[in-house]
């Protein structure tokens, strides 16, 4: 079985949402401020010439997959929007959006977008979707300048895991460039290819907070996915995280066994780009427990990794990485052809 | 550091380390004993004897500080527990029991020697033996 738990979806003109929502939120969201100001944010961030071009069926790109868990991505971009009230609307009309855009093909799932400002009615979107379709196979979790591990997630994660879905985490691209977002260290960089050399630290960062913040203690079910940050630098991390609870348990006694365990049992990485991997997979992922840690990410149609540059770069160990998306869509693999 | 040139010679002997009032509770009171170092720890519930060497990367746990440590809590909780029956590693904080040597939390493989400390009358007796303490 093969599964990609990092498509994208995404509309060509954002004037496709107004339909998924009320009337007037369109008559507010029906002008070139808007609509234009999202477009541009979207440049922003933009790093191909295929950034933003729609992919509505997705039958096509995921005609080698089993699964497909597709990221409506232009709705991460509210982690750096100054009005929620309107980014919650936003959303709610991408979550609606994108489950019909995949009605068509069987192995197409989407990830219900949810708010980080908003923690308690995000549970309830989380609910409420699970109850109307079951071709939602995920949560995505905006990144905030709130560390995921922090309570005030507590109501996302109950909600997630009760609703067996994992949380996946993808940065927007606005992160270190617009406020609300989480910076990067060091400062504010210039390019956007500046800044996603450098997001894979977004995800060690937030491992880290949900580690030491007991997330995983109060919520043993919770899976959290991280995609579309790189995977090479997790044993190092591990390595890190281990060696400070050794010397500072006492500070963190809630955080009752090494940190690694939890990530070993909890987190899963996405391929993309699998190419930092081409050297160090041998030897840094040593063991069956590490590797299976790493999924299958595509990140199409942005410069994605086929299956075929998954198999060049991970010899042997491809076809396994390939299917290890299974446990984390475990929800939807009943309905799978 | 006081240094005792009279060593135990067998594992089951034991020899004076002095008064028990020169052993303040709460510290780690270290001794040369024919060239190796133990630390001795005096506690309201009895005393200790330990060798001198933290299992993590070999640090000099006789200079380290008698603590208490944190319980495994629910987060967000602090629950202090074992006080005076903890040393705590001077080099990178790694925390052991006094009376087993044992790693708190099970943070680190291996244990810090644990010798036999005994309090007769007002002196306190050392001997080689591993493992065993009195109250």
């Amino acid at each position: 079985m093969i599964v990609d738990c990092d498509r994208h979806v995404a509309v060509g003109d954002y004037a496709e949402l107004f339909t998924h929502m009320p009337q007037s939120w369109q008559k507010h969201f029906e002008r070139d401020e808007f609509v234009g100001s999202v477009r541009d944010a979207a440049s922003h961030i933009k790093l191909t010439d295929r950034f933003g071009d729609a992919v509505r069926v997705g039958s096509e790109a995921c005609a080698e997959v089993d699964l497909a868990l597709a990221v409506p991505h232009q709705g991460l971009t509210i982690n750096g929007w100054a009005d929620q009230v309107a980014a919650k609307t936003f959303i709610t009309a991408l979550n609606s959006w994108s489950i019909q855009n995949w009605e068509a093909y069987s192995a197409g799932r989407s990830a219900i977008l949810v708010s980080p400002y908003d923690p308690e009615w995000s549970a309830r979107v989380i609910t409420e979707a699970v109850s109307r379709s079951d071709r939602y196979s995920a949560v995505a979790l905006p990144l905030s300048s709130t560390l995921l591990g922090a309570n005030s997630f507590d109501r996302i994660y109950r909600a997630a895991t009760e609703a067996d879905l994992p949380v996946v985490v993808h940065f927007s691209g606005v992160e270190g460039h617009y406020l609300g977002a989480p910076p990067l260290s060091g400062g504010v960089h210039t390019t956007a290819f500046a800044r996603a050399t450098l997001m894979p630290h977004l995800a060690e960062s937030s491992i880290t907070s949900l580690c030491f913040g007991g997330t995983f203690e109060k919520f043993p079910g919770l899976r959290v996915l991280f995609s579309g940050f790189g995977f090479a630098w997790l044993p190092s991390l591990l390595w890190r995280l281990d060696r400070e609870w050794r010397t500072f348990r006492h500070d963190v006694p809630w955080v009752k066994q090494p940190p690694s365990e939890y990530v070993l049992d909890s987190v899963w990485l996405s391929t993309w780009p699998v190419g930092e991997a081409a050297a160090e997979w041998p030897s840094l992922f040593t063991s069956e427990r590490l590797r299976s840690r790493v999924v299958f990410g595509s990140h199409d149609p942005f410069d994605g990794d086929t299956v075929d540059a998954i198999r060049d770069t991970l010899g042997e160990s491809a076809d396994a990485v390939l299917g290890h998306g299974s446990p984390v869509l475990a929800r939807s693999l009943g309905a799978v052809k | 550091m006081t240094q005792i040139q009279a060593s135990p010679s067998a594992v089951d002997e034991f020899i004076s380390l002095g008064p028990l009032v020169q052993f303040p509770i709460g510290q780690v009171k270290a001794l040369e004993l024919d060239g190796r170092v133990i630390g001795i720890v005096r506690t309201v519930n009895g005393i200790h004897a330990l060798g001198n060497r933290c299992p993590h990367q070999g640090g000099p746990i006789c200079r380290g500080i008698v603590t208490g440590t944190m319980a495994p809590s629910d987060p967000d909780e602090y629950v202090y527990e074992k006080d005076g029956e903890v040393v705590r590693c001077p080099w990178h904080g790694y925390e052991f029991e006094l009376a087993t040597g044992r790693s708190v939390g099970g943070a680190v493989r291996g244990r810090v020697p644990v010798y036999t400390a005994e309090v007769r009358g007002d002196e306190v007796f050392f001997s080689w033996r591993r493992g065993a303490t009195t109250s």
